[in-house]
């Protein structure tokens, strides 16, 4: 398959998962809670209160005739109206969205360049001591719940130490310095996730490509490490950590919920979070579907770099 | 080799343990407003709660909710995501085509996520936990099952079984699962692993269970905010048991894994 072509056949399955997400989020949010008003209003309302608010939000309506209306909202770029804050539901979820990119951002800055380094010493010195630590250290790093850690971390580095904020919030009219200062301790938990998960994949990875007949010349042949880490090594492990990263996104994703909520950062997370609360049906679709289409997004951006990265597979 | 337990294993059973004696600890969990949020002492060894409930007892106790949610659920995906991997793997063509597409948009969204809206329109308890666990676990599982039987598939003993004339439920059942349980069974462990996270996430969010549950992730989200104030006993020590029993559940399944090959 060429290239061009290639792309053309990774977007249109991009495209097919995109449709069918947006049923699965429209199914969840029309079809599960049965009655959306009762859902709303609670088991208490009277039977005529929820009638009328089914028929304000158009839930009385067929499934088939309100998924129909919705999406082609969402094609105009209409992500409906918020039932908590009756204002436009796109305005918000864009906001959130960006304060929790930076938050992602952060946590890719924080754990990339380590878990890198932590993954290429792990296997140069394969089974030994400190190969070991890192892997039973990088496991328990990432199986651990982000509250759990980021309880600790509070605990540690914010009440015991007093070294970082433990809010999100930084105080008005604070410069950059603050700002970041501020947003240490909520990445932590999933920078530290991310860096076990990246440090043990790429382990696998190096030691793979260390077996290999080309690098094992390179080494026989007397070519300095730094050369052969930097013109062999890391040309073979950028792709994998690229696919890494992009099928790792969603549970990154997942995690800023947890924290954002334990930090009161208002980002995405927090924005899921109130909206499935409040019963704020439209603002929990929109804000749930584009997480769901930034992942999408970001595993065809992923294929096609890595395709891009290793003529090879051409 | 001889398969020998590790302390991964240990962990687990040591919770184990502490969920079947819950309700033993019942005693030193009442209420004692006189005695709210003393610290860690040798009357209370992990001090006491902003009821005045003693945190070491309610702590083990914790341990029961979770056993009761995560087996569930991981066995919910387990028979969900196994028949799907199975038959996409096995069928190949459009049924692969349609269960892939499938996955790919479920796993699109985060299982947190997923799950918290799931539990929104369901409306939180125990039960809507487990399903929701299990449904929001089982697209993985699918893919883990489709790889293993698409690469048993094209092998020659299920070709000379097809030879034979036996039939599809046979050969998966007979010729294909015994060859490929040992990877499904690490799997479930792993998932085992990540329905603890998953359960304990989600009773943080608020999505699970409802006080006075000594749940771990519900007692936390209920005293977390005490730490600033000092009272850092109360949301520590459950901390502590969560990380403890996930970290023990992917330790013996990393242990499992690395003895099953032969």
């Amino acid at each position: 398959m060429s290239g061009l072509r290639f792309a053309a056949w990774r977007v249109v399955l991009g495209l097919i998962t995109l449709w069918l997400l947006s049923v699965i989020v429209f199914a969840a949010a029309r079809v599960l809670p049965g009655d959306v008003g009762r859902a709303i209003l609670g088991p208490l309302a009277d039977a005529r209160a929820v009638a009328a608010l089914d028929h304000a939000l158009g839930a009385d309506r067929g499934a088939l005739a309100s998924y129909i209306e919705w999406s082609r909202g969402l094609l105009q770029g209409d992500f409906g109206v918020s039932y908590a804050y009756r204002t436009p539901v796109a305005p918000l979820v864009a906001v959130a969205l960006g304060r929790s990119l930076r938050l992602a951002c952060l946590i890719l800055a924080v754990a990339v360049p380590p878990a890198l380094a932590a993954g290429l010493t792990a296997a140069h010195f394969a089974g030994g001591r400190i190969d070991r630590l890192l892997t039973l250290g990088g496991l328990a790093l990432t199986v651990v719940p982000e509250f759990v850690t980021a309880i600790l971390a509070m605990l540690v580095f914010g009440i015991a130490l007093r070294w970082l904020p433990i809010s999100a919030e930084p105080p008005p009219g604070a410069g950059a310095g603050t700002w970041l200062r501020h947003l240490i301790l909520p990445a932590l938990p999933g920078a530290v996730a991310l860096f076990g998960y990246l440090a043990r994949t790429l382990r696998e990875a190096s030691l793979a490509a260390l077996q290999s007949d080309y690098l094992r010349a390179a080494i026989l042949k007397g070519l300095a490490w730094p050369a052969i880490l930097v013109r062999h090594l890391l040309p073979n492990v950028l792709p994998l950590l690229l696919t890494v990263l992009a099928a790792q996104l969603s549970y990154l994703l997942g995690g800023l919920v947890v924290v954002e909520t334990l930090f009161r950062y208002p980002g995405i997370g927090l924005l899921i979070l109130s909206a499935g609360r409040a019963h704020d049906f439209p603002l929990l679709q929109a804000s749930v579907l584009v997480l769901g289409a930034f992942v999408v997004a970001a595993s065809l951006a992923a294929d096609l770099a890595v395709r891009w990265l290793t003529p090879r597979a051409a | 080799m001889r398969w020998r337990p590790g302390p991964g294993l240990g962990l687990v059973l040591f919770w184990l343990a502490a969920a079947l004696l819950a309700p033993a600890f019942l005693p030193w969990t009442r209420l004692d407003l006189h005695r709210v949020l003393a610290p860690p002492s040798l009357a209370h060894w992990c001090g006491t709660d902003q009821l005045g409930r003693d945190v070491l007892a309610r702590t083990l106790a914790g341990a029961r909710p979770i056993f009761e949610t995560a087996p569930a659920a991981t066995l919910i995906a387990l028979l969900l995501g196994g028949s799907a991997g199975t038959i996409a793997g096995y069928r190949g063509g459009m049924a692969d085509a349609a269960i892939g597409r499938l996955i790919d948009a479920l796993l699109a969204l985060p299982l947190i996520v997923l799950a918290l809206f799931a539990l929104t329109a369901l409306g939180p308890s125990q039960p809507a936990l487990v399903a929701v666990i299990g449904l929001a676990f089982a697209p993985l599982i699918a893919r883990t099952v489709r790889a293993a039987v698409l690469a048993e598939r094209r092998l020659d003993y299920v070709t000379l079984a097809q030879l034979r004339g036996e039939g599809s439920l046979y050969i998966l059942a007979r010729e294909i699962l015994p060859n490929i349980a040992p990877a499904i069974l690490v799997e479930a462990t792993v998932r085992l692993g990540y329905a603890v996270f998953t359960a304990a996430s989600l009773g943080f969010l608020g999505f699970g269970l409802s006080p006075p549950s000594p749940d771990w992730g519900l007692t936390i989200s209920e005293t977390y905010g005490l730490m600033a104030g000092g009272a850092w006993w109360p949301a520590t020590f459950p901390a502590l048991a969560t990380a403890s029993l996930v970290i023990g559940v992917h330790l013996a399944a990393e242990r499992w894994r690395a003895q099953g090959r032969p």
